[in-house]
């Protein structure tokens, strides 16, 4: 006996795994999308204004020499200012949740409109309502990232400068075009490194806490009922109408 | 009075060791002096925008210690010291000035700051200038100076060539 076909499940999920996912790497890029793009520090030097260049701490040897995130001279040796941050930790927060991870609860929104939600005048003309298409993300996990950040120039004057920018960006949301973080900068400790046989240099060190979420894409996820896109179905509304008799048919002519 | 040391043998010693270090070693570097009527300094202690006197070019001999690595968050960056060991005698005569902690020497596409200075080579254990004997004996031999690879950032000697963003340009 042939298998019995539901077709109410037979539904075109071709674009159901590329369901909305946020990680950490993100909210670790955004910091410095936003440091290059949005804060811009400067400090005035010899050829005027230059932008102070900010890298992900202790990057690979490869990466510190050849293809470094900031100036280096002839000889390999570090041109200053520039900007250090590291992720130390994350902390989940208590606001949302899934309830259940295998069977969990999505946020849905509508899109407007779409290949089996089209805008046309012949749905209109036979009451027709049309499928609408939704989309449905997990609750994500909502988590506090914190980041130590270090300032490292050659003169206090310098560094000055590069606190009063960041400061001035200090407890706003950070981000770039698709996604904002709540950021939260409470102090500067500063420092001067003073020794003979090396360079005189001003330190700044800052923490940064980022009220992030993070929504994984993760076997467990796709194993579970979640589902990425769900669809409504389509309705013909009939009317109820009734005539005393045949005489009053509206003229169709 | 001395037998040794008198003013023949220091004249003697510094033909010598003139020419060593000029014709047979060969080494130069250039002396860069800050031209402090031209440098304001801040409430910190620090010119941004340094000013230098025209490098003097002179003969000396060099020892310079392998690098020394760190690895930090700002990734691998090293410190290098060398000491630049210079005749005196040749200071006075061909570069007529005197050398002081904080200068910079430039040697080897790098610029090196002085750290330490030492003035206390002396001929026969004597300076004529503060002897109390005769005076015509000894001889204050060299200068020699400690010191280490600068960043060229803090120095307005070289243009440093700054990955620039655009938009800063108009501001």
């Amino acid at each position: 006996m042939a298998k019995e076909i539901n077709r109410s499940k037979e539904i075109d999920m071709t674009d159901s795994k590329k369901a909305i996912s946020l990680g950490l790497y993100d909210i670790d890029s955004v910091i410095k999308y936003y440091f290059d793009n949005v804060i811009q520090p400067t400090v005035e030097g010899q050829d005027g204004k230059a932008p102070v260049p900010i890298i992900y701490a202790s990057p690979e040897k490869w990466k510190s020499i050849s293809k470094g995130g900031f100036l280096r001279d002839s000889k390999g040796k570090i041109q200053l200012p520039a900007i250090a941050y590291q992720r130390t930790s994350m902390e989940n927060s208590i606001i949302g949740t899934k309830v259940d991870v295998n069977n969990p609860l999505v946020q849905s929104y509508q899109r407007a409109y779409s290949s089996k939600n089209k805008y046309d005048n012949f749905s209109r003309l036979n009451s027709r309502a049309p499928i609408r298409e939704f989309t449905n993300i997990v609750i994500p996990d909502y988590v506090k990232l914190t980041y130590e950040c270090i300032i490292w120039a050659d003169y206090i004057a310098q560094l000055n400068l590069i606190i009063e920018d960041i400061n001035y960006s200090a407890n706003q949301y950070w981000g770039n075009d698709r996604l904002k973080f709540l950021s939260k900068i409470s102090s500067f400790a500063t420092s001067l490194v003073s020794e003979s046989g090396e360079d005189r240099a001003s330190k700044a060190t800052f923490t940064v806490e980022m009220n992030g979420y993070i929504i994984p894409n993760n076997i467990q996820k796709s194993l579970s009922n979640f589902n990425p896109k769900t669809f409504s179905s389509a309705k013909i509304i009939i009317g109820d109408e009734a005539l005393k008799s045949m005489d009053d048919i509206p003229n169709q002519e | 009075m001395g037998l040794f040391g008198s003013y023949r043998d220091v004249r003697l010693f510094n033909a010598m060791n003139k020419e060593l270090i000029n014709e047979v070693i060969g080494i130069s570097v250039d002396i860069y002096k800050s031209s402090l009527k031209d440098m304001n300094e801040n409430l910190y202690g620090e010119a941004i925008n340094k000013v230098y006197f025209p490098g003097v070019r002179i003969a000396c001999m060099v020892e310079v210690d392998s690098k020394e690595y760190t690895s930090d968050e700002f990734g691998i960056d090293f410190n290098k010291t060398a000491r630049f060991n210079f005749l005196r005698e040749e200071l006075r005569t061909v570069a007529n000035l005197k050398l002081e902690i904080g200068d910079i020497i430039g040697w080897d596409d790098a610029y090196w700051e002085i750290d330490k200075k030492s003035e206390s080579q002396y001929i026969a254990g004597k300076n004529p200038s503060t002897d109390k004997g005769d005076g015509a004996h000894g001889g204050n031999f060299s200068v020699l100076c400690e010191t280490h690879q600068t960043r060229k950032t803090k120095l307005n000697i070289e243009r440093i060539h700054r990955a620039y963003n655009n938009k800063l340009r108009n501001i």
